[in-house]
């Protein structure tokens, strides 16, 4: 982040020289401001084409069309969605804690969305690229249990408490098993940090080192699929889903809730979904790493962006500054230089395995939700606590084992030794 | 009879057929995922409607011979029936069919000795109103079309009353002319 605030100040000082007088702060917040946009874009865009694509993918599960009326394959579909419910009448049911009534969306909300300052999107495209990112996230959970225990409890009816108190014994229990295969990961990597998680992945032509590979480490192995059904449980998606069942308990502890109140429910639960997967990509599935992208890796004596825009800007006529910037002949000797194309592409390449893999993880959680039968409240604890955890607690020896004993890549050791 | 596992071997097992079926659960949902689905893209594609299927009537009004069959077999007295005249001849003015109450029953249909009322394959008619639901098969008819309906039949009454009267003219001319001929013969001695 102090990078882009760097490069931001350098290069808007060029076109405005006065800007660059201004105080540090008011850069600060101009770059964060800059760097949410995209993200909150970017949790909407998922939230809406994954409501879209669950009903598509459940559809053709179930041998028919999902909805296709609205747009071509059914694509303004969200909007259409998201018309209707701001148009819902808001109730608030008699005798609810109106105070805890509004802030439960909020509280969950904000536990989903709050993830998004600590996942990269590449390199160098991370809001705030922390040392302990990976907990940061983790942690995140907790909050989204404070927000379902205040919607169960706030609207004065017996079932939205069942259904607030189940999920908030299912969302606790699984968080154990969710850390313990993080911690696996993070034996093997010695970092918590997320972006350097993905740069030990890195090598083996962008496929071969990942950590999900049980030649590099079976441990880690397991540990993605656990991970990945401790994730499920704790997004109480199918099979998990009896707090939300909506067969049993109408719609579970968002029952009372209606038109945006119940949209945020609804986005909060995608984007949670999202940021499971993201983390399980991060983690285990090499990141932003995959093949043929090192071909637009930086070389030694290439100039990053920011020195080669400047450089750019410094070149010309007497009218240095916005002129010369705004110049079109400039512009177009700058878009049509593969030094200004290649790191971008990197980049952009970077950030498009991530999302190819984190949409397929998706996908999975999709495909899963539609075969199998929910479970009961007792199994799904039974399962939390007598299979994933000494399983996960399993994996986190073997895998610091591995690390003292053999190193990183377990079959490059073996055939080393 | 289930083999008798100890509590261990019983938890192994637990898990293994969970994780099995699970795959397998999502190979088939798989497959299903990628075959045809079965659904009619309505409005653009029409069903396929069985010959025999009892849809929409269709009434020919030239065809009726007002012999008020289907209005007395009609189970919920659907259908409403007026004409002028009698007959293979009459002039149908009023032929409703309320289809709130129709039950495609198909008796009506069955019992016309002419044919004139069939139930076709059609099947997508609806309204807004009450009014909507009783359709009238026989355009209403013009004060033109009664008044030449009254005049052919009165036409058509006066000409029969006149082939009557040649009729008997022609009869007692001939009875006449039988008995002049009876009478002209002289009785011989």
């Amino acid at each position: 982040m102090q990078n882009f605030l760097n490069s931001l100040h350098s290069i808007v000082g060029q076109i405005i020289p006065s800007a660059s007088a201004l105080p540090a702060q008011i850069w600060y917040m101009i770059g964060i401001l800059i760097a949410c946009i995209p993200i909150i874009a970017y949790i909407s865009v998922v939230a809406m084409v994954w409501t879209l694509f669950e009903r598509k993918f459940a559809g053709y599960i179930q041998v028919r069309y999902g909805p296709n009326r609205v747009g071509p394959w059914g694509l303004l579909q969200p909007l259409a969605d998201g018309i209707k419910l701001l148009g819902k009448e808001d109730v608030i049911p008699e005798g609810a804690d109106k105070r805890l009534f509004n802030l439960a969306p909020l509280m969950v909300f904000l536990g989903a969305l709050l993830p998004f300052v600590a996942l990269p999107f590449s390199e160098h495209l991370v809001i705030a690229s922390m040392s302990a990112g990976v907990i940061f996230i983790l942690a995140f959970e907790a909050i989204e249990v404070i927000g379902i225990i205040m919607a169960g409890w706030a609207p004065n009816s017996k079932w939205t408490l069942y259904g607030g108190m189940r999920l908030a014994a299912q969302m606790v229990a699984y968080e154990i098993p969710m850390s313990l295969c993080i911690l696996s990961v993070v034996a093997l990597t010695g970092t918590l940090n997320l972006g350097e998680i993905v740069k030990m992945q890195a090598g083996a032509g962008g496929i071969g080192n990942w950590l999900v590979w049980p030649w590099v480490s079976p441990f880690t192995t397991f540990a993605f699929i656990m991970f990945f059904v401790g994730g499920l449980a704790g997004t109480k998606r199918a099979p998990f889903d009896l707090p939300e069942a909506e067969s049993e308990l109408v719609a579970g502890f968002h029952t009372e809730y209606t038109g945006m109140r119940f949209a945020f429910f609804f986005m909060a639960e995608y984007a949670a979904m999202y940021v499971i997967c993201a983390i399980a990509t991060i983690c285990f599935l090499g990141g932003w790493h995959g093949p043929f992208r090192e071909v637009f890796a930086p070389a030694a004596g290439d100039p990053t962006i920011k020195q080669f825009l400047l450089q750019h800007m410094q070149q010309g006529t007497a009218h240095g500054g916005l002129i010369n910037w705004a110049n079109a002949k400039s512009l177009g000797s700058l878009l049509s230089s593969y030094v200004f194309w290649k790191p971008a592409l990197y980049q952009i390449i970077g950030v498009a395995y991530l999302i190819l893999k984190s949409w397929f993880l998706l996908f999975v959680m999709v495909w899963v939700r539609w075969t199998l039968p929910r479970i009961r409240i007792d199994q799904v604890l039974h399962m939390c606590l007598k299979v994933l955890l000494p399983f996960s607690l399993a994996c986190v020896l073997g895998a610091a084992a591995q690390m003292v004993l053999a190193d990183w890549n377990l079959v490059q050791w073996l055939m080393g030794k | 009879m289930a083999t008798k596992r100890n509590a261990v071997a019983q938890y192994f097992a637990n898990i293994y057929s969970a994780v099995v079926t699970t795959f397998l659960g999502m190979k088939l949902t798989a497959r299903y995922m990628v075959s045809k689905p079965v659904t009619e893209l309505y409005p653009e594609v029409k069903p396929q409607i069985p010959a025999g299927s009892r849809g929409l009537h269709k009434f020919i009004a030239e065809q009726c011979m007002a012999c008020q069959q289907c209005v007395k077999i009609c189970p919920v007295s659907c259908i409403k029936l007026e004409y002028l005249g009698r007959g293979k001849d009459s002039l149908i003015t009023v032929y409703d069919i309320d289809y709130q109450r129709c039950l495609f029953c198909n008796l009506c249909a069955e019992v016309c000795p002419t044919e004139a009322i069939v139930l076709t394959d059609k099947w997508d008619g609806c309204s807004y109103t009450r009014e909507g639901c009783r359709v009238h098969f026989v355009t209403p008819r013009t004060e033109q079309e009664i008044r030449a309906f009254e005049e052919e039949m009165a036409a058509k009454e006066a000409e029969k009353k006149r082939k009557a009267a040649e009729a008997a003219a022609a009869k007692a001319a001939a009875e006449a002319k039988a008995a002049e001929d009876n009478a002209a013969e002289p009785v011989k001695p």
